[in-house]
């Protein structure tokens, strides 16, 4: 299996997920249930994750297809599907993260909030329709057929386009090592916080309790937000660079595991009832663990993008 | 203006507003906890 075979595996979920998503959360509405908001709010959160590979494989897949000619595809199509796809996985992603600030917010009241569900309603109706589109201008990059007779192609965003994002990252020298800086302040922000909270699980600083760290949580989604932020305009800047190194796709899919895991943290009932004094269960402690490593081998192969994957 | 102003701005610019999102999140979260009925600071309120 290489990139592009991952793009068609994987680029039909932001679109059908987030429908799944948006109808439970309205079934859940509809029935008053604070179970099925949940269950709802942490289908985003998953979709929001698995986005991430979905975007990602997209890139590689037009890099791979800039390299043959033979192929014979219209780049205008690909870049309009590409520039669409950059509205789209930002609007995902952001629905994800209000939906996961809705989670943490439920385990500490007990119910969901009614600001919060709103704006989850708004954001995926919006990341619904922004990736109904781009998978419709996908599909017309090989599937002309799917267009009526006579009929143009569907347009794509005229506001941004990932050209503009490339020009604003490579011809502006300031905002390269501004985006350095600021990801190095978000892996520690990020990182502090799932140490200090996995450490807990792990039997260390006993006296507090699991809940009494679990507040702090937010503080790591928002570093993440500004490494995913800042991650994604290098990405996009210089695809060349991440597309065919090995260190990226290792960096890449560690991530994805410690995000599920960091999901784990709020959404399951194990780490919540940790008392003060409390030894957290074996699962418990085995999770917590594996979030520690994997977090260190995201920073590890970040930091060897240019030596593994020979980029730079 | 020299680059390591620039960069400093910029950085700075985006710590303050993380900063306030966290701040305000984190208020947000107490304020809803304290009307929450029976609720404790950081007691577990969910099982």
């Amino acid at each position: 299996m290489n990139a592009p075979h991952l793009h068609l595996i994987l680029n039909h979920v932001p679109t059908i997920g987030s429908a799944i998503a948006l109808g439970l959360l309205m079934v859940a509405l509809f029935r008053k249930s604070q179970e099925l908001t949940r269950v709802a709010l942490e289908v985003f959160c998953v979709i929001a994750l698995l986005t991430l590979p979905a975007f990602l494989s997209g890139v590689a897949s037009q890099e791979a297809l800039a390299k043959m000619p033979e192929a014979n595809v219209s780049i205008d199509a690909i870049t309009k599907h590409y520039d669409a796809a950059v509205v789209a996985f930002a609007f995902v992603l952001f629905t994800g993260a209000v939906s996961w600030l809705g989670l943490w917010q439920y385990r500490r009241v007990s119910r969901t909030s009614a600001i919060n569900v709103s704006l989850v309603v708004v954001l995926s109706v919006i990341a619904l329709a922004m990736s109904a589109g781009t998978a419709t201008m996908g599909g017309e990059i090989r599937h002309p057929e799917m267009m009526n007779p006579g009929a143009e192609p569907t347009a794509g965003p005229s506001w941004i386009s990932a050209a503009a994002i490339q020009g604003l990252v490579t011809d502006h020298t300031w905002l390269w090592p501004s985006l350095e800086a600021l990801h190095f302040i978000g892996l520690w922000l990020l990182f502090g916080v799932v140490l200090i909270v996995n450490l807990r699980m792990l039997g260390m600083m006993k006296a507090a309790s699991f809940p009494s760290l679990h507040r702090m949580l937010p503080w790591g989604l928002l570093g993440l937000s500004i490494n995913v932020i800042s991650g994604m305009m290098w990405v996009i800047a210089t695809p060349e660079q991440y597309m065919t190194n090995v260190s990226f796709f290792w960096k890449m899919g560690l991530l994805l595991l410690a995000g599920f895991q960091l999901l784990y943290l709020t959404t399951f009932d194990e780490p919540w009832n940790v008392g003060p004094g409390d030894e957290a269960p074996f699962k418990t402690k085995a999770v917590a663990a594996s979030g520690i490593l994997l977090w260190v081998c995201v920073m590890y192969f970040g930091r060897m993008l240019p030596f593994l994957g020979n980029a730079f | 203006m020299s680059l390591a102003v620039a960069v400093s701005i910029v950085v700075v610019c985006v710590v303050v507003v993380v900063g306030v999102l966290g701040f305000v999140i984190d208020r947000h979260a107490e304020n809803l906890e304290r009307k929450a009925p029976g609720a404790s600071k950081d007691a577990p309120l969910h099982s």
